[in-house]
């Protein structure tokens, strides 16, 4: 289970407004590369994940990106606060607002409410990771093109911050991935599905090193 | 596996308990009556953690790390029906 910290990963004070740098930055807590689609997936994945090793990082990773959703909904609140209704039509803040007023919600920027579909749970475990690696590269780039579009210091610390922890993170799935294929068949990775094929003769019923291929692939 | 008297009942208990009583005091923070019972439930709590952790492993990552922290089962491993 689950318990809460009442601190942010990395603190976020904004002194200045700004609705513009908020309308992009939502795409962070529920877009297509966001904090959401990420924490749910890692955290979905780990169930059928056969080892304790890469359980044990989904599950931390996954911890983590609640954290940066948490970190995300503190910038675009902090961004949107104190604003009157001309600042935010002037700052094309106003197809959100007349939905959401200034609560948080999780979108993509475009205004695309957040969907499921963005993530993937396979129950395969080389085919989840390398989706983790990916996503947490796309969540990179999301990162990068968001550094490019705000100036303010107070609002790129952060942002400069989390863009660091998808490089983490995806150096981290790479290890796991590495951990993954020295326990599979070394003459060919994809010979049965970890998370699905039972093994015939082992001892523990898991795939461990040298368990026997037991089916036609 | 688990009896009424086993220390991960008696901690999940203790620790539900603690969990109840904290929601309870967020609209009632001074009720002083439960305020003293959260506190009666939060040393037991710490003791039986410590007892938890000993037995069974860490709890959080900041009672353990490595292959302590990774070390199967994960709570919903309960191995009934495993191949």
């Amino acid at each position: 289970m689950w318990q809460y910290e009442k601190k942010l990963q990395f603190p976020v004070k904004i002194k200045n407004p700004d609705a513009r740098a908020a309308k992009v930055i939502i795409t962070q807590y529920g877009g297509p590369d966001g904090e959401l689609g990420a924490s749910l997936r890692y955290l979905s994945q780990r169930f059928s994940m056969p080892w304790g090793e890469l359980i044990g990082l989904l599950t931390d990773v996954g911890t983590e990106e609640l954290g940066h959703l948490e970190m995300i909904g503190a910038i675009v609140y902090q961004l949107t606060r104190n604003l009157s209704p001309d600042e935010i039509k002037a700052q094309g803040f106003d197809a959100y607002f007349v939905d959401h007023t200034t609560g948080i919600y999780p979108s993509s920027a475009a205004g695309v409410p957040f969907t499921a579909s963005y993530l993937q749970s396979k129950g395969d475990a080389l085919t989840d990771l390398h989706e983790n690696m990916a996503a947490e590269q796309k969540a990179r780039t999301t990162y990068d093109n968001i550094l490019r579009l705000v100036d303010d210091p107070d609002v790129r610390e952060p942002i400069k911050f989390l863009r660091e922890r998808e490089i983490v993170h995806y150096q981290r799935f790479g290890e796991g991935l590495r951990i993954a294929t020295d326990k599979l068949n070394d003459k060919n990775f994809y010979a049965f599905n970890p998370e699905f094929d039972s093994c015939m003769g082992s001892k523990t019923g898991k795939c461990n090193n040298g368990c026997p291929v037991n089916n036609n692939r | 596996m688990m009896n009424n008297n086993s220390l991960p009942c008696q901690l999940s208990a203790v620790r539900f308990a603690m969990w109840d009583l904290h929601l309870y005091l967020d609209t009632h923070p001074n009720d002083c009556a439960m305020t003293d019972l959260w506190n009666e439930y939060a040393n037991r709590a710490n003791r039986l953690t410590r007892e938890y952790e000993r037995m069974y492993g860490p709890l959080t990552p900041e009672s353990g790390i490595g292959m302590n922290w990774t070390k199967e089962p994960w709570p919903w491993q309960n191995c009934v029906g495993d191949r």
